[in-house]
């Protein structure tokens, strides 16, 4: 009987000592090495997380916090040029986050209400899947590839059309996945459609560079919109006498800086205090009356909860310069600025489900004390039962991390022919050389993640 | 048996559970799996969505006017022209594989001589290229002449896709074209549709 008491108590304090250790803490490495501007670091501690041999593998399971872990993958794997593979993790991650989301899984659910929000499915915020697209996009246009960028496209409005319509805080991030649309279909020949992403990109950002496409699109489609005849009246046509005036023959160039990295999620505790102020209007009344009672008795005070971790000061400035001249950036998007404005929003209903849980606890350690009749034992036993269930509240640290903070368009139309273009932001730098048929184009990406 | 025992030996069956579904994923030959080809496993198109659409245009042309006219020129020559993606799913690959699959068809009906455009690689890239940029329908009678045939098979996929709360819906069509190259004129066309769901 004492060996058996022993041996649960023993086990007990083994799990609480083994809680898992949270998504935050699986690629603390690879964010680690980003940090330090070495990706391919990164890429390894990745594939080692993915248990993976290498970049080409994908692991035995992509489902699950895998497919997140994949999307960290990709956007490294865009930072090393290698953008086959990048689609490739974002193709599989896509289709996961969408299974994910629309999954309803009631062990799920109860399993959240008494471990942790971590053993549910991961569910994206709205910008993240946005950003899939629009990331898979130029990894399709870097190589040229139309055809894989038009399927991209083509998933992104499916995906414009129901955060639309849910009216989910990500607007921002709708203008630069359609300022590529918009480029993808308009160098795939198709004017209309072509005109109709541009106006979309300006209805959520500025972009000056649309100017001289739409004026020169609208000769070719019947699209027409208020926010086209309102940059047109701003940028004049340019002069048609003059050396500079654009030839039919030009080739055009778009340039894509993606620099900085949004915070990670990482665990927090904060008394419960000031936890109930952060849900306060959001947890039931009743829970709340019950948290403020626990608190009062000190048998809670302090609650687990994810927090988004503190934004950079400055991300830098990002330059571009072709043949040796300085060009213009513009269109410059804060996705970090978009997670923490999701974050804010979900920060509520999340510390509410924290303080739940903590109260269940509580409640749970009171009972198994009340069927081991009460004394020492059952003291210990309530004790145990409420640091094996604290053990496996691991705060929900799930999010894309590796996903650029900032993201900046450059476009300029050139001569045909040879041109070098250097594109830089802080920790990383690029030069390349393009060589364009009369009426081609070129896109050139830069990422830099530390 | 105390509660502390009982729960003893709960928590060590739950761990051997856990273990015993931590194994991962075995091979296995679709003949070995009764109905393995049968589940859905996502939105994107597999092969029996193809072979399903596919088999209904083909279906529809051996039956179309087309053939007689193909009998009374006592097989004529015709190419298959690779299909167009205009879907939210990177389905070249299999779409690729099907112009063989209509190459078989045309070949096995023996109404005409097929030339295939394997044969003529950089013509296949030139054709290619043209996808990847932009499609140009009045391309395609010039591309027949460039092969040398009579006829060409054509065709394109697309699809509509829609996504709600909980469910994810997307319908695609397949339409399948035949072309009189010195013509340009489309002797047939039929369209066949499959819908896969996430719900």
């Amino acid at each position: 009987m004492n060996l058996a008491r022993a041996v649960s108590v023993m086990f007990l304090v083994a799990l609480a000592e083994t809680g898992c250790a949270g998504h935050a803490a699986k690629t603390q490495g690879a964010r680690s090495a980003l940090d330090a501007g070495d990706p391919r670091g990164a890429l390894k501690a990745l594939n080692e997380t993915l248990e993976v041999a290498s970049e080409k593998d994908l692991p035995q399971k992509v489902g699950g916090d895998n497919s997140l872990l994949l999307l960290d993958r990709a956007m490294v794997l865009q930072e090393l040029e290698q953008y086959p593979l990048s689609s490739r993790d974002l193709e599989v991650s896509d289709k996961q986050i969408e299974v994910l989301d629309l999954s309803a899984n009631a062990a799920a659910d109860i399993g959240r209400y008494l471990f942790s929000d971590d053993v549910g499915p991961y569910k994206a915020p709205a910008y993240e899947k946005l950003m899939i697209n629009t990331m898979n996009m130029m990894n399709y246009l870097a190589r040229s590839d139309l055809n894989g960028a038009r399927v991209e496209a083509r998933r992104l409005a499916v995906m414009q059309k129901f955060t639309r319509e849910k009216a989910d805080a990500a607007e921002s991030l709708l203008g630069p996945g359609s300022y590529l649309a918009g480029f993808v279909f308009e160098k795939s020949g198709k004017p209309e459609d072509a005109l109709r992403y541009y106006d979309e990109a300006l209805a959520y950002g500025q972009y000056q560079s649309l100017a001289e496409p739409i004026r020169r699109l609208s000769q070719q489609a019947g699209y027409s919109s208020p926010r086209f005849r309102e940059l047109l009246s701003k940028t004049p046509a340019p002069d048609s006498t003059t050396i500079d005036a654009p030839k039919d023959d030009d080739a055009e160039v778009l340039v894509i800086v993606n620099f900085g990295r949004v915070p990670a999620k990482i665990a927090k505790r904060v008394p419960i205090g000031l936890a109930l102020t952060y849900a306060s209007g959001i947890i039931s009344p009743m829970d709340e009356a019950r948290a403020n009672k626990l608190a009062l008795q000190g048998l809670v005070t302090w609650v687990n909860y994810p927090e988004l971790g503190e934004p950079r000061g400055s991300y830098g400035q990002p330059s571009f310069k072709l043949d040796g001249q300085w060009q213009h950036l513009e269109g410059m998007l804060a996705v970090d600025q978009e997670a923490r404005r999701a974050w804010e929003k979900a920060r509520g209903a999340i510390i509410a489900s924290a303080i739940t849980r903590v109260i269940a606890r509580v409640a749970t350690g009171e009972t198994a004390k009340a069927v081991a009749g009460g004394g020492i034992f059952g003291e210990l036993l309530s004790l145990g039962t409420q640091a094996t269930l604290t053990a496996t509240d691991t705060p929900d640290t799930r999010n894309w991390s590796t996903l650029p903070a900032r993201i900046a368009f450059g476009r300029v139309r050139i001569r045909p022919g040879k041109h070098t273009l250097t594109l830089t932001a802080a920790g990383g730098r690029k030069r390349q050389t393009v060589n364009v048929s009369p009426g081609g184009w070129a896109v050139v990406c830069l990422t830099a993640l530390n | 048996m105390t509660l502390l025992r009982r729960s003893f030996v709960f928590s060590v069956a739950s761990i051997a559970g856990l273990v015993a579904l931590g194994c991962g994923p075995k091979a296995v030959r679709g003949e070995d799996v009764a109905g393995l080809d049968d589940q859905a496993m996502s939105t994107g198109l597999d092969r029996r969505d193809l072979q399903k659409m596919l088999h209904d245009n083909m279906q529809a042309l051996q039956s179309a006017p087309v053939i007689a006219r193909w009998q009374q020129e006592k097989g004529p020559t015709v190419s298959v022209l690779p299909l167009r993606n205009e879907t939210t799913e990177h389905i070249d690959s299999q779409l690729d594989a099907l112009i063989s699959d209509i190459e078989t068809t045309l070949v096995n009906a023996g109404h005409v001589q097929v030339i295939s455009l394997e044969s003529q690689p950089q013509l296949m890239e030139q054709v290619r290229k043209q996808y990847q940029d932009g499609f140009d329908q009045s391309k395609i009678a010039g591309w027949g002449k460039q092969i040398g045939v009579r006829y060409v098979v054509t065709g394109k996929v697309f699809a509509s896709d829609e996504r709600q709360d909980k469910e994810r819906r997307v319908q695609y069509f397949m339409f399948i074209q035949v072309l009189d190259v010195e013509t340009s004129a489309i002797l047939f066309q039929y369209k066949t549709s499959v819908t896969k769901a996430l719900i």
